[in-house]
């Protein structure tokens, strides 16, 4: 059976004042992996399946909206059905449950598997600096900033949220960075932002690659790979000459095309998605099935927003199902 | 400006013109002229001076409507291409939002800088003023958009560039459209004065001309009939 949310930490503080509370069992393991993937092994079952997925794409998006407040999206959906309507509330319903989801990971795993977890949800941290970075380079309001947060990494909420308000432009944004990793790196480039966005970016994968067991490492390898191809593409779409970079074997892959076509960016998605499914199938005591469950949860969400939004917009029924990984 | 006498109908002159002067029932009016040598001498210069300016006013029209059409062609091209493109728009941006995600991508457009640089200027169109909209707007590459490169994807860049494109196609289009419509105006009222001067002023002023010339025959004949009665009389004596 499932813990409910925040369980842990309650049943923690409720430790320290009754010793005879059972939560030792939690301490016992080495390295946190038996107790955090199958903890994650039963949160997967609750994951849509390949005929969940088939369902949704047979249905109206009216059909659909409904269908989703019979799956663990519900609460969500409840909970922000005041401030958002139709593709919107969905979409921003599933932001939240990753969210919610992967916190609640984070909340329970220990030890090393913490640690991988924590290294591999830093991208959302990431994103939300770079987000936040943006929006105030730009002068967007704060509602429209906070609004695109999904706080799924080490930075809560209330870190960007506390940031956002006390800043107002780029310049004050990089200084209430003060005290993370991303200040020293934000500072560097004299506020070039697209400079500042893959200084980060590229200090995330030098600092988990550094950091991560070999697991993981392996699965972050092969999303460079990709990023890269899909990089090289971009640069030959817009008429770059990357030879250099191109006649290095270590950034090729095998493409069905050579373009910087749909087919090609879809291949990609599916080459790196398929392995996160695969590893989150396997019964090891590392990084994998967890690693697995997180890469098949970011898919489903994926999934899903793209079942929403292309039934929501009227794109064809072609265009959609050939965006999905199930 | 002309101000109108009444007449009676069954009076004269007056009565032969009616079929060229305002006719209210048996009422006829007639221009308040002088039927003097002078007055036929102005006319006179006023009716060439009209159909001068007929002419010149007929040639701006069909100048004007020739510019017209060929600004028309443009205007079709511009809306049809700004459809098009617009629709490609819409289909790119729905993609990434569905793809990448809506926070992504609203995230992505943060990182943009305002790019679209708009010169406006005047072109002189057969005296009609129109407006020539210069813009240093160009579809970026990628990396030159402002976000960075490791973070976004194709998706994002392909709605970039759609929607910057449907942005210069905004621009040709507000050019092509606005020029157009001040066109038309200009045909508009052009055609109201070649037709005033062709179906009213200069008929009005041919007839008040030829009012002024017949009266004065009149009073010449007059004149004779009168001298040779005179004469008549003075030989009778």
């Amino acid at each position: 059976m499932e813990l409910p949310t925040g369980f842990l930490e309650k049943a923690e503080k409720r430790e320290k004042k009754h010793w005879f509370f059972p939560i030792s069992f939690k301490r016992k393991s080495t390295s946190g992996y038996a107790y955090t993937n199958t903890r994650v092994r039963v949160m997967k079952t609750k994951l849509l399946g390949k005929n969940d997925f088939r369902k949704m794409m047979n249905m109206s998006f009216s059909e659909i909206a409904r269908y989703m407040q019979e799956t663990e999206y519900s609460k969500e959906i409840s909970e922000l059905a005041t401030r958002y309507t139709n593709a919107n509330l969905i979409e921003y319903s599933l932001n939240k449950n990753l969210e919610n989801t992967f916190n609640r990971i984070l909340a329970f795993s220990m030890k090393a598997s913490e640690e991988q977890v924590k290294l591999y949800l830093k991208k959302f941290d990431i994103l939300n600096a770079k987000t936040f970075l943006r929006g105030r380079f730009s002068g967007q309001g704060e509602e429209a900033i906070i609004s695109q947060f999904i706080c799924a990494g080490s930075l809560g909420r209330k870190f960007f949220e506390n940031a956002v308000k006390k800043s107002s432009n780029l310049d004050e944004a990089i200084m209430q960075l003060k005290g993370t990793e991303y200040f020293d790196i934000a500072k560097k480039f004299n506020g070039n932002l697209s400079k500042i966005e893959d200084a980060l970016d590229k200090h995330y994968y030098r600092d988990v690659l550094e950091k991560a067991e070999p697991e993981l490492v392996a699965f972050l390898m092969d999303e460079i790979k990709v990023k890269n191809t899909l990089n090289l593409l971009r640069a030959k779409k817009t008429g770059i000459k990357m030879e250099k970079i191109e006649n290095e074997s270590e950034t090729k892959l095998a493409l069905p095309k050579t373009d910087d076509g749909i087919e090609n960016r879809v291949f990609l998605k599916k080459f790196l998605l398929e392995r996160g499914n695969k590893m989150a199938r396997e019964f090891k005591r590392n990084v994998r099935p967890v690693l697995g469950y997180l890469i098949a949860k970011e898919n489903e969400i994926s999934n899903i927003r793209i079942i929403v939004r292309g039934k929501s917009s009227n794109l064809p029924a072609g265009l959609i199902e050939e965006q999905l990984v199930i | 400006m002309f101000a109108f006498k009444s007449l009676v109908a069954n009076q004269g002159f007056a009565t032969r013109q009616k079929t060229k002067f305002f006719n209210v029932g048996k009422v006829i009016c007639l221009p308040e002229i002088k039927p003097t040598r002078s007055e036929l001498i102005k006319l006179k210069k006023k009716i060439k001076l009209a159909d001068f300016g007929h002419s010149l006013l007929k040639k701006k029209r069909d100048g004007l409507v020739k510019e017209f059409f060929a600004t028309l062609k443009e205007a079709k091209k511009s809306k049809s291409d700004l459809t098009e493109n617009y629709l490609k728009a819409k289909t790119a941006i729905d993609l990434a939002r569905a793809v990448d995600g809506t926070a992504t991508v609203r995230s992505a457009s943060f990182a943009l800088k305002p790019k679209a640089n708009i010169t406006l200027e005047t072109r002189n169109v057969m005296g009609v003023i129109v407006p020539k909209i210069h813009s240093q707007h160009r579809v970026e590459a990628f990396h030159e958009r402002g976000y960075g490169v490791i973070g976004t994807s194709g998706y994002i860049d392909d709605a970039a560039e759609s929607h910057e494109r449907v942005l210069g196609n905004i621009i040709t289009a507000a050019e092509t459209e606005t020029t157009l419509k001040k066109l038309l105006v200009a045909i508009d009222k052009t055609k109201r004065r070649v037709n005033a001067l062709e179906f009213n002023v200069i008929p009005r002023m041919n007839s008040e001309a030829k009012f002024v010339s017949l009266r004065l025959e009149e009073l010449e004949r007059d004149d004779i009939f009168r001298l040779k009665k005179i004469k008549q009389k003075t030989r009778g004596n």
